[in-house]
């Protein structure tokens, strides 16, 4: 007689927590709703930017100045009717331009700004436009320029006036501002923050010591006076 | 026949099986009641959790159509053109989420948003951002607005999505979006070319990047 094969029992024992916790783990992975991730909050963002290029832009209103000059009986003091002013207008759009002021003379060859003491002067040279052995020799433009103390032989066919390169009339608008750097000999140098700006420099009515007499043949003097702006940061 | 007696050891076994099977049981329904994310106590219930029940949930994200640089005519101020586009994903709808579009700027002070609250979005220089003075004047339209740019914007949902300009504590000025039952869509924002009135300015507003940020956000109920 067969025996019924005895059921066999199975073990039981009871889930623990240790057991659950995996299984929890592993829902969390497949179940997003099961997951820790707060769906509270979410976002995308877009940065757009619009590029505004560098501008500068350096004008004038007196790209030519002419004065009739006059002296005195003896011929030792030029006398100018009326103040020579040149001028200029800046739109600047970029923090430290650099604005440099020189001056050339003798067909633009030779400076003609330079430091005298604590202020400025600009050489003028004969043109040699009524005869052109009156063009001076480049050392009687250099002799001044270098700064020396001048003597009337020295500085042949060449007159200086006084230039207020350092204090000119600054008129400084939407925010403008400007430093100055006299560290230079033959140029000033100027340092902008954005802005819009006039300057008019004014010239002396007479000449510096030591740099009119005889020696300066009649004629035309001419001297070309430059604002030039330079790389911005 | 007699019948034999349930001896005491094998009774202890059955109740002690009985317990398992019922830790067992009420083991699954936890499980498969967290993975729903509710609490069901019963059977009837998890029934119906298990065929129907899913949860909301959003995706916000930037299209790659979305035109992020442009430039500003030095003289003019008018720029080349730029849109941000979104795109709103959802299984849900108005009542589960509140979408807002947000935007902020580089700005020497407090942050604020970039909205005008006047249909206008304000661009910051982002190397020298504006004072605080500056962007209320060009709010104003002043003229004493230096590195500040504001130019019109145009907010353009897909339909039948619709925005709204609103105030929100949080995001300040910026645009309520309602879905109205979409479910998919685009949002494109659109900056116009022409600058505000006085406030670009040659000269006093500084060369560089001037930027802003749009955000779409999505804030679940």
């Amino acid at each position: 007689m067969c025996k019924k094969p005895k059921k066999k029992e199975r073990k039981v024992y009871p889930m623990k927590i240790t057991k659950i916790l995996p299984l929890v783990f592993a829902l969390a992975l497949v179940c997003p709703a099961f997951a820790a991730e707060s769906p509270s909050v979410k976002s995308a963002a877009s940065t757009v930017n619009l590029t505004l290029k560098d501008y500068v832009k350096v004008s004038t209103s007196t790209p030519t100045i002419n004065q009739a000059a006059n002296f005195n009986a003896d011929y030792t003091i030029l006398e100018i009717p009326s103040t020579i002013q040149p001028s200029f207008g800046v739109i600047n759009n970029v923090y430290n331009q650099t604005l440099t002021l020189t001056a050339k003379t003798k067909n633009n060859t030779l400076d003609a700004l330079y430091k005298k003491g604590t202020g400025w002067a600009i050489a003028f040279a004969n043109t040699g436009d009524k005869n052109a052995a009156n063009i001076p020799a480049d050392s009687m433009v250099t002799s001044l320029t270098a700064g020396a103390a001048p003597t009337v032989e020295t500085n042949e066919n060449v007159i200086a006036l006084s230039i207020d390169a350092e204090a000119a009339t600054w008129t400084e608008t939407l925010g403008g501002s400007h430093t100055t750097d006299v560290s230079g000999q033959n140029a000033v140098v100027y340092t902008l923050d954005p802005g819009t700006y006039g300057i008019v420099y004014s010239l002396g009515t007479t000449q510096m010591p030591d740099t009119f007499s005889t020696h300066d043949a009649s004629g035309t003097y001419s001297a070309v006076l430059t604002l030039t702006a330079t790389t911005g940061a | 026949m007699p019948q034999p007696n349930p001896s005491p050891e094998g009774g202890g076994k059955k109740e002690e099986m009985k317990k398992t099977n019922i830790l067992k049981t009420l083991s699954i329904i936890t499980l498969l009641a967290l993975c729903a994310g509710r609490s069901y106590a019963d059977g009837e219930e998890l029934q119906q959790l298990l065929g129907a029940s899913v949860d909301p949930t959003v995706s916000i994200t930037k299209s790659a159509s979305s035109v992020e640089e442009g430039t500003i005519n030095v003289d003019t101020g008018v720029n080349s053109g730029v849109v941000s586009i979104f795109n709103i994903s959802t299984n849900g709808d108005d009542d589960d989420y509140d979408f807002y579009l947000s935007s902020t700027f580089p700005i020497d002070g407090a942050a604020r948003s970039a909205y005008d609250g006047s249909g206008n979005i304000i661009f910051g220089n982002a190397t020298h951002p504006p004072t605080e003075a500056a962007v209320t004047d060009a709010i104003a339209h002043g003229t004493n607005n230096r590195n500040v740019i504001l130019y019109p914007v145009t907010i353009t949902p897909e339909s039948p999505m619709t925005s709204m300009s609103t105030t929100h504590a949080t995001y300040g000025n910026c645009y309520k979006i309602t879905l109205n039952g979409s479910q998919n869509g685009s949002l494109t924002h659109t900056v116009g070319t022409t600058p505000i009135t006085n406030t670009y300015i040659l000269s006093q507003d500084t060369s560089g990047t001037y930027r802003a940020t749009i955000t779409l956000t999505a804030v679940a109920k």
